[in-house]
């Protein structure tokens, strides 16, 4: 018999708003700002001629923001595991499984957040780039992508960041247990993508090469669900308070 | 922009290196002032927003613009003409008529002068019709980049007429810089499933037409001609 009575969802919803208030995402900010100011020279080049006319292309995207996003996120995801966040959450009503569940809020939070200004950041860059260079140089039929595209984009950004947030959070618990595994797990990566390992391209075909949004939001949510569930099982098993 | 951009790289640097040595020396002072830190996100969404709407309402007349007046809709005796004698790219190719002049002639011999570059081919045609004058007219097809046509940009010969002689010349050699925004790489695997959806860049084939009267005599040492009667 309690004096109040609480559940599990309640908790993590108040655990989730105070954590998020604690997320600073100016960070994320100045990253994008930088990245789109300094990276004028575009994605790529090519170019063609003949005797009389020159003819050179440059591809703009918004893949370094979307790689610098994730790259974020990734951090991010790490750092909600370390002794120190995790001991903020003593202080507040919490359990192991409120303390996570607010964390995978959080990290799905971000991963939204992340996709909406990089995949938007293009839009910023265009516009850049229209009062940069000349406007009869810019080819207007990529210049204003359709809202639906605009829309699928942020949707599989958000599932390839939350991908990786999943992954980080996973790998930040294991280096909880040993420090090992800071070198360990990307060494075993790092090994694997140089020796082109068969088993590692069909694990990474497994995502890129499906084509159906809805099937990748299956495999994504499944892989970070199965990522979330590790990281729970280890955390219960870890001390109280370290 | 080129000579702003290494002051402002030095600048960024300046301000990395000081915030860098606030967070070694004073530890726990944040980068931003609070307020500033929570200010700064919704107004970079809100710039985000309002670039996007920028984007959207430019003026679609100030972009790259596919020619008007394909010649498969003007003449279709041209295009078939064309299609005969150049093997198109693709079915449904545009052609395009970039050049149209007409010259008075007084004499029974034309003296045509190609000069320069001038490498592409000159189709002669003989009209009852058009005694006492020439046609020029300049076709060229389409020139793709990424699958956008930018024949618009293409300048057209250059002609000179001077006592009963054409001067054909190629224009200066001239340099077309284009910018092109693709999709994200994460993205194209729901856009182009099949992979194979990679933009055509191309340069196209160009020909004069040159009508003269049934009777002129074409003095010329230029070889790339196609007598089409």
């Amino acid at each position: 018999m309690f004096l109040t009575e609480t559940n599990v969802l309640a908790v993590t919803c108040k655990q989730y708003l105070v954590k998020l208030k604690a997320v600073s995402f100016s960070g994320l900010v100045i990253l994008q700002a930088v990245i789109l100011v300094f990276w004028t020279g575009g994605m790529g080049m090519y170019g063609a001629s003949n005797v009389l006319i020159s003819l050179s292309v440059r591809n703009y995207s918004s893949d370094i923001v979307i790689i610098a996003t994730m790259i974020w996120a990734l951090a991010l995801a790490i750092m909600q595991t370390k002794k120190q966040a995790k001991n903020m959450d003593f202080t507040l009503v919490s359990n192991r499984l409120t303390s996570c569940l607010s964390d995978i809020g959080i990290l799905a939070t971000i991963s939204f957040l992340g996709a909406l200004t990089s995949v938007f950041s293009g839009m910023l860059q265009r516009l850049l780039m229209y009062f940069a260079l000349e406007h009869s140089t810019i080819i207007n039929s990529s210049f204003k992508p359709p809202l639906a595209e605009l829309a699928l984009d942020v949707v599989a950004v958000a599932l390839y960041i939350f991908l990786i947030a999943a992954g980080g959070y996973l790998f930040g618990m294991l280096l909880e247990i040993s420090r090992l595994f800071a070198f360990l797990i990307p060494a075993l990566i790092l090994g694997l993508a140089r020796g082109q390992n068969n088993y590692f391209t069909d694990f990474l075909g497994f995502y890129i090469t499906e084509t159906s949004l809805l099937l990748f939001a299956g495999k994504v949510l499944l892989t970070s669900a199965l990522c979330f569930a590790l990281s729970i099982l280890i955390y219960n098993r870890m001390e109280v308070r370290r | 922009m080129s000579i702003l951009l290494p002051f402002s790289i030095i600048i960024i640097l300046a301000i990395l290196a000081f915030w860098g040595y606030r967070v070694k020396s004073k530890g726990k002072k944040p980068l931003l002032p609070r307020t500033a830190q929570r200010s700064l996100f919704p107004i970079y969404c809100l710039l985000l927003f309002l670039a996007s709407v920028v984007v959207y309402a430019l003026p679609d007349e100030s972009f790259v613009h596919p020619p008007a007046g394909n010649i498969k809709e003007i003449s279709a005796e041209i295009y078939q003409l064309a299609g005969r004698i150049w093997p198109v790219n693709t079915p449904n190719q545009a052609i395009y008529e970039n050049l149209s002049e007409s010259y008075p002639l007084t004499a029974k011999e034309l003296k045509l002068v190609v000069a320069g570059d001038y490498q592409d081919m000159i189709w002669i045609e003989r009209q009852e019709a058009n005694q006492g004058q020439i046609q020029v007219k300049s076709y060229v097809t389409s020139y793709l980049v990424e699958d956008y046509d930018i024949t618009s940009q293409i300048k057209p010969p250059v002609l000179t007429w001077e006592d009963n002689t054409l001067l054909i010349k190629s224009p200066p050699k001239y340099t077309l810089k284009f910018v092109s925004f693709k999709n994200n790489f994460l993205t194209s695997q729901f856009k182009n499933p099949a992979g194979s959806k990679i933009g055509r860049t191309y340069f196209g084939k160009e020909a004069i037409h040159l009508v003269v009267p049934s009777e002129t005599e074409v003095l010329t040492d230029y070889r790339n001609i196609v007598y089409l009667n």
